[in-house]
């Protein structure tokens, strides 16, 4: 079974053969284990090695959960994580440099020049932010103001 | 000549108390400590701008200990939309009506009258002189007026109608130096009682006519700070930072809250979206003013009912 998986792998087999090997390994354990053992080895020995602890979706989660700014990015060792090798802040990279870009594409950075502000006037003023005022800071009925649904 | 000097002083100590005190700020630790630490209940006037709304407010103090205080405050809207608010020693829920169903929000503080001085008063000593005024009837009740003065251009003048009996705030005027009033609110009765009871500390809301729907906060925890603010005002202090993810887009949006104990200024740093133009100046929305500056990509704003010059400053003083 091993050698079949490993055939599989290095796309050696075809046909109905994938399908039959395909269904046996929901049945057992061993087969699961040696798939995903095969799957590694056959990754590195094509140069696909996966990043120590699966890097890469570790980091595009934590840039989920620390979303884009223009500036001010601030690159700790810590915040890399410790065990990592040079090579594993590739993808990291890559993503930042993505979401950079897009950051740019939507947004101003600071190739605006002064004479293209405009002067503030009230409904320039966005709701939320009043809102966000009010409910943070006040001290009268304002602080029953809505939040935005 | 000293006999002179003795005469004066006794005669200005009988007309204004504020000399007769050993010290005239106790005072106003009294009336942070009262309304904290007495149990009440009573109907206020609340004004902002030309918005006058009537407030409930039920308030209980069951003592404290070195984990906290158990303290419990209800207070709902008498006009206008349903709303109410319940607050405890760690939490504060605000229920909002929505058409048929009831909106329920945690918030993170609440700094409603009387309840307003900070947990130190003392910090109020560097930016504000206090004084005496006459006496004068609230609510029913005997009370001293006092008067917290801005000792510079940045904050606005605090008057206080303080019950003679307990202390606790029986009315509040924040106003600027011209006597034009932004804010004020007043009690029209208030009734002073200890009970252990708690059946009042729940929301009004009929659970088969109405459902309650959770809004949930969708605050971010954000180390990376990546602004500083150079020469803050004095007494203003970082009290609070709340970010939050502009919808749809994987950027942030921040708001820093300041206050010198009784001032708070809410500053805002977001970045500009590409087909939006950034905008700069000033402009008032009642008795809250706004100043707006383009920083680097950012839009600045910084919000507030102090005064121009203090949103300015603010807005200003962003660095990165």
């Amino acid at each position: 079974m091993n050698e079949k998986i490993s055939s599989l792998f290095d796309n050696e087999i075809q046909g109905n053969e994938i399908d039959s090997l395909l269904s046996k390994k929901d049945r057992g354990s061993d087969i699961r284990e040696a798939m995903q053992s095969y799957q590694m080895i056959s990754d590195a020995i094509q140069g696909k090695r996966l990043p120590k602890n699966n890097l890469t979706d570790k980091i595009m989660a934590a840039i989920d959960k620390e979303p884009t700014q223009l500036s001010g990015f601030v690159a700790t060792k810590e915040s890399l994580g410790q065990n990592t090798s040079p090579s594993e802040y590739w993808p990291m990279a890559a993503s930042f440099a993505a979401l950079f870009v897009i950051g740019l594409t939507v947004f101003n950075g600071d190739s605006i020049k002064a004479g293209n502000n405009l002067v503030l006037v009230k409904s320039d003023i966005p709701e939320d932010i009043i809102i966000a005022h009010h409910a943070s800071t006040s001290t009268n009925m304002k602080y029953f103001i809505k939040t935005k649904d | 000549m000293t006999v002179k000097i003795i005469i004066s002083f006794l005669l200005l100590s009988a007309l204004n108390p504020v000399l007769a005190l050993d010290n005239p700020w106790d005072i106003i630790n009294k009336a942070a400590e009262a309304s904290k630490k007495l149990s009440y209940k009573g109907i206020f006037h609340s004004q902002h701008s030309d918005d006058i709304k009537s407030i409930e407010i039920t308030h209980a103090f069951h003592g404290s200990d070195e984990y906290g205080s158990d303290e419990y405050t209800r207070i709902n809207m008498l006009d206008g939309d349903f709303g109410e608010a319940f607050a405890d020693a760690k939490n504060v829920v605000v229920y909002h009506s929505n058409k048929n169903d009831v909106i329920m929000q945690k918030r993170k503080n609440q700094h409603l009258f009387p309840a307003i001085f900070p947990i130190n008063p003392e910090i109020l000593k560097d930016n504000y002189e206090l004084s005496f005024g006459n006496k004068e009837r609230v609510a029913g009740r005997n009370s001293q007026i006092v008067v917290l003065r801005p000792l510079d251009k940045y904050r606005n003048f605090y008057h206080f109608w303080l019950d003679e009996e307990t202390s606790i705030p029986l009315k509040m005027i924040v106003s600027d130096e011209d006597n034009n009033i932004f804010e004020q609110s007043s009690f029209a009765n208030i009734t002073f009682e200890q009970s252990s009871n708690l059946s009042w500390f729940k929301p009004s809301i009929n659970n088969k006519k109405q459902d309650i729907i959770e809004k949930k906060s969708d605050e971010l925890s954000v180390s990376n700070r990546f602004w500083k603010l150079k020469n803050t005002l004095p007494g203003f202090k970082e009290v609070d930072q709340i970010t939050q993810r502009i919808p749809g887009l994987n950027v942030l949006s921040h708001q820093l809250v300041y206050s010198d104990g009784l001032a708070y200024v809410s500053l805002f740093i977001r970045p500009v979206a590409k087909d939006k133009k950034p905008k700069v100046g000033e402009v008032r929305i009642g008795s809250t003013n706004i100043s707006a500056r383009y920083y680097n990509g950012y839009q600045i704003m910084s919000v507030g009912s102090v005064p121009f010059s203090t949103v300015k400053h603010f807005s200003e003083s962003v660095q990165f």
